[in-house]
């Protein structure tokens, strides 16, 4: 596959994950910038989304069930009831994101920035990595 | 009253829930084993199940308003949408169990196991655990 733009990328992700991710693994050093991207409602599973740059997105009600997002840069993005299960979230910046009503059960937050994120009614599973998480959250 | 088994005691908690206080103030030393108990919208308010096992309970919408739950087992317990304000759940085993969109406000969970419980976020929610196992 030849290298694609971020235009390109954003319509790819947005299609055929499995392709999205095979590319990802043939350019793994590509710098991925979806920042402001309309993924509303998207249906993301399992979606290679580490280290790339999604800030001010909007993926409000989308599905990143076991999505890889560790590293990720969601500032400012909307994530109200996305669904999120499983999902990798290990040193993501959601600093500021709304995840009002989204589902996080099983996902790992470690490491992750939710500084002034709104995260009323997120479910979410209980472990002192994601509670650490969630201090500087707004309720 | 007579000694009840547990069988018995499902059927007295679903239907009166005084009469079943009542009956563990009389029987104090028994134990009670409601695993696996279907207990779905029970109306259970003040109900003392302190120390019961209520392991893989169905509490889907139960009403534990001011429960006594204290030392309870209820780990993997189904408490989805259960009305738990007020209740009494220090030291109680929570671990893994579905506490999506039960309403923890005022509760006291000092000592409570939780690990791997699922919650939903709500200040409310968050300011009862502060003193739970995590």
């Amino acid at each position: 596959m030849t290298q694609l733009t971020n235009i390109d990328l954003a319509n790819l992700l947005k299609n055929d994950v499995k392709e999205f991710n095979k590319y990802r693994s043939e350019y793994p050093t590509q710098k991925i910038d979806l920042k402001n991207a309309n993924l509303k409602g998207a249906c993301l599973e399992w979606a290679s989304l580490q280290g790339i740059n999604l800030e001010g997105a909007d993926l409000q009600g989308a599905n990143l069930e076991g999505a890889d997002l560790v590293g990720a840069n969601l500032k400012g993005a909307c994530l109200e009831w996305a669904y999120i299960k499983w999902a990798s979230l290990q040193g993501i910046n959601l600093e500021g994101a709304d995840l009002q009503g989204a589902n996080l059960l099983w996902a790992n937050l470690g490491g992750a920035n939710l500084h002034g994120a709104c995260i009323e009614g997120v479910n979410i599973t209980l472990k002192k990595e994601n509670i650490e998480a969630i201090k500087e959250a707004i309720l | 009253m007579n000694q009840l088994n547990n069988k018995q005691l499902l059927e007295l908690i679903k239907n009166d829930v005084e009469g079943f206080n009542a009956y563990r103030s009389e029987y104090t030393d028994q134990e009670i084993d409601f695993e696996n108990a279907d207990l779905y919208k029970a109306n259970l308010e003040v109900v003392n199940l302190s120390g019961a096992n209520l392991r893989w309970a169905y509490l889907v919408g139960a009403d534990l308003t001011e429960a006594n739950l204290f030392g309870a087992n209820l780990k993997g317990a189904n408490l989805r949408w259960a009305n738990l304000k007020g209740a009494d759940l220090r030291w109680a085993n929570l671990k893994g169990a579905n506490l999506k969109e039960a309403d923890l406000s005022e509760a006291e969970l000092q000592g409570a196991d939780l690990r791997g419980a699922t919650i939903t976020l709500t200040k409310e929610n968050l300011e009862a655990i502060k003193g739970a196992i995590l």
